[in-house]
């Protein structure tokens, strides 16, 4: 594959998966500007990523698996050198798109998870399988159907107790 | 309410539209990767130029003129380590192709990239410097005793001190930032493997 493919194939990409990109930056980076810059790193590492994709697996996992890996290693990087304002005092994100309280909110919540199990949130409630979070993040199917099965009733149980006030 | 509740929240938010600046984005992509292996093949060729540049220089009079021939014993030191570290750097590209797509694999990858890097800069005395001062020291041998002064007074304190400076900056660097990145990947693939 020469450049000139691979830039049209980022190109194609990022038109149809540009969803997919915009929610993993939102759920891992606080700021515009974090994600901004974390959108750079996604992008700069699908683009890598394209000579090693092949068919076996679907482009929208492919790039749910590296712009997760790309994040869970930013986040911890920026969060060592206090760069982003990331679980302790986040600001309100500025959303790519008006979106309503409720995803506002929900978004604020999946970011309080650690980021390996906000990547397994993102991957559930974007309909992923086990099988296919489990071969994307390289965790066996029951190890990813417990920790599932925690961060729903998480989550669940944060709706109970801030949904009515908040929502 | 119930997770069937968060995941119609999760659906009902809108699909963006447009707000990727695809060519920005592209422009900066390209930037970013020329950078990241413009350091590393730079690193590698720099050093192995130095090497075969060193190797050069020790075997033009021994192998053009015919004088000196012990110089060849350094000279040979010298393209061995050009050619270990060429070596290195090939084994190193065909490795990083073996990992699996998964998370974990990723994460591997990157500690592998990371130890091979370490483990690059800790050896850096034996391919770099141990050639160098081998033929430095026969040239103390050899040299004519009118030139032995440049000797002590350039070549030799300059080599120290070029060696020592890297050398620190090397711990330095495996210190402050690479082995820090390394424990952060590993402490990350542990919490991965125990299901925290």
């Amino acid at each position: 594959m020469n450049r000139h493919q691979q830039d049209e194939k980022l190109d194609q990409w990022l038109e149809r998966h540009k969803g997919l990109l915009l929610k993993v930056t939102r759920s891992f980076a606080a700021t515009s500007h974090d994600q901004d810059d974390l959108l750079q790193e996604v992008v700069l590492q699908v683009w890598r990523s394209i000579p090693r994709y092949t068919a076996k697996v679907a482009e929208s996992t492919w790039i749910y698996r590296v712009a997760l890996y790309t994040a869970v290693s930013w986040t911890r990087k920026e969060s060592r050198h206090g760069q982003t304002q990331n679980e302790v005092t986040r600001e309100p994100i500025a959303a790519p798109t008006k979106t309503d309280p409720r995803v506002d909110w929900l978004y604020e919540k999946i970011a309080e998870l650690d980021p390996i199990d906000r990547s397994l949130a993102l991957l559930m409630l974007d309909g992923f399988s086990y099988r296919e979070i489990s071969e994307t993040l390289g965790l066996s199917e029951s190890n990813v159907g417990v920790r599932l099965h925690r961060i729903k009733k998480l989550l669940s149980a944060k709706l109970q107790r801030e949904g009515h006030d908040e929502l | 309410m119930s997770f069937d509740d968060i995941q119609s929240i999760w659906d009902s938010q809108p699909l963006p539209e447009g707000p990727i600046d695809k060519d920005g984005l592209l422009q900066t992509v390209v930037d970013r990767d020329r950078a990241f292996s413009r350091i590393s093949t730079i690193t590698d060729m720099l050093m192995t130029g130095t090497l075969l540049f060193v190797a050069a220089m020790f075997l033009r009079d021994p192998l053009i003129q015919g004088h000196d021939r012990v110089l060849i014993l350094p000279g040979l030191t010298c393209l061995c380590a050009a050619g270990f570290i060429w070596k290195w750097r090939i084994d190193r590209q065909r490795r990083q192709i073996g990992f699996d797509d998964s998370l974990i694999g990723w994460i591997d990858k990157s500690i592998d990239g990371l130890d091979d890097r370490i483990t690059q800069m800790r050896n850096f005395l034996w391919w770099f410097a141990c050639p160098h001062a081998f033929g430095l020291g026969i040239a103390l041998v050899i040299v004519d005793e009118s030139k032995r002064y440049l000797l002590y007074t350039v070549f030799v304190p300059a080599f120290l001190i070029c060696i020592g400076l890297t050398y620190w900056q090397i711990r330095r660097e495996i210190r402050l930032k690479l082995r820090p990145a390394k424990e952060r990947l590993e402490s990350l693939r542990a919490r991965l493997d125990n299901g925290e």
